[in-house]
């Protein structure tokens, strides 16, 4: 397992938490549990609750969509840093998306009540993630909105089918 | 004058304590609009958020290479609305009109930008109560794009219909 001061300096390597002090750090992670993943094990799955939010230490996991038609899609593949499964948490709403440890994956876990307590202490990492979400949550609406102006004019959906998925990455 | 108490009873801000109520109540201003009045306009910079406290407002979207609207979304007490060009600059992504004579709740750009800042707990609370407003927006539409995306052709009204964020 990776030691808690070790763990407290990779957050503050990850452009999210960059601005966290030292202390901020430490508290998080005191507060959180690690998680290890062997690979095709699943952090969790398309339609269920959002229980937490993860932080990836190291190792690799696969985003996946179930589609009406078919298999499962990768919709991406995601490192060490990155974040999973925050917007669900915020907004209460099950998983978009299913996430799979495709290597041996170390994640730092923050529990849906824990989130909840770090928002109302006013803990900076929650209005990190706060400020990150809402910032990409506007973008992806942009993004969508244009799109669909694109595909108005050509009058032919095939753009809207390869969009939707990626976008359901971001929702998990 | 904006009672804090009566926004402490929305769900929205049912989590705040009374002093961080009575903070946000006071950077707040109660506007009141007649039915069918514009109370944001589509492609206009985004001046003011707005949280509506009575009646209802409807957000529609002038359809790509047409002078019609379609509805996106009718929004009722509770919801916050014209958020999305106060946190990103950008014009206005759609118009909101007065449903019915309606009492909103106005909160200027560079108040909600502090509030969007803070590192305070009120400011945290705000965030998530944006956050989470953005989020189920984009949820929506992305729903709605998947429901287009499966169809052969589309027609342009039929896009509009319940994509984007209300302004």
């Amino acid at each position: 397992m990776t030691a808690p001061a070790d763990l407290a300096r990779l957050l503050r390597r990850l452009p999210i938490f960059g601005a966290l002090a030292e202390t901020e750090a430490v508290e998080l992670v005191a507060r959180c549990s690690t998680f290890r993943y062997d690979p095709g094990v699943r952090l969790f799955q398309e339609g269920d609750l959002a229980e937490s939010v993860m932080v990836i230490v190291s190792g690799k996991v696969d985003i996946t969509c179930s589609m009406a038609d078919g298999p499962e899609v990768v919709v991406a593949t995601e490192g060490a840093g990155a974040i999973l499964g925050e917007m669900a948490v915020i907004d209460l709403a099950p998983r978009s998306a299913s996430a799979t440890a495709v290597e041996p994956t170390v994640v730092l876990v923050i529990e849906a009540p824990t989130f909840y307590d770090l928002v109302a202490v006013g803990h900076p990492a929650a209005g990190r993630i706060l400020r990150e979400v809402a910032a990409t949550a506007a973008q992806r609406i942009r993004v969508l909105d244009e799109t669909v102006d694109r595909v108005a004019a050509a009058g032919v959906p095939g753009e809207l089918r390869t969009l939707s998925p990626v976008i359901r990455r971001t929702l998990t | 004058m904006i009672e804090p108490i009566s926004l402490g009873r929305m769900a929205l801000f049912s989590d705040f304590p009374p002093n961080d109520l009575e903070v946000l109540a006071g950077t707040m201003r109660e506007r009141e609009f007649q039915e069918g009045e514009t109370i944001v306009q589509q492609d206009e910079r985004g001046r003011n958020a707005f949280v509506i406290l009575h009646g209802s407002v409807r957000v529609e979207r002038r359809v790509p290479f047409t002078n019609t609207f379609a509805t996106i979304s009718v929004l009722s007490r509770g919801a916050m609305f014209g958020i999305l060009s106060v946190l990103d600059g950008k014009p206005r992504m759609a118009s909101c009109l007065a449903a019915s004579y309606a009492v909103v709740a106005e909160i200027a750009a560079d108040d909600f930008q502090r509030l969007m800042g803070s590192t305070t707990p009120l400011g945290t609370r705000f965030q998530l109560v944006v956050a989470r407003t953005l989020i189920r927006d984009l949820r929506r539409t992305n729903q709605r794009i998947a429901e287009l995306a499966a169809l052969e052709t589309l027609e342009p009204a039929l896009l509009v219909e319940g994509i984007g964020s209300p302004g």
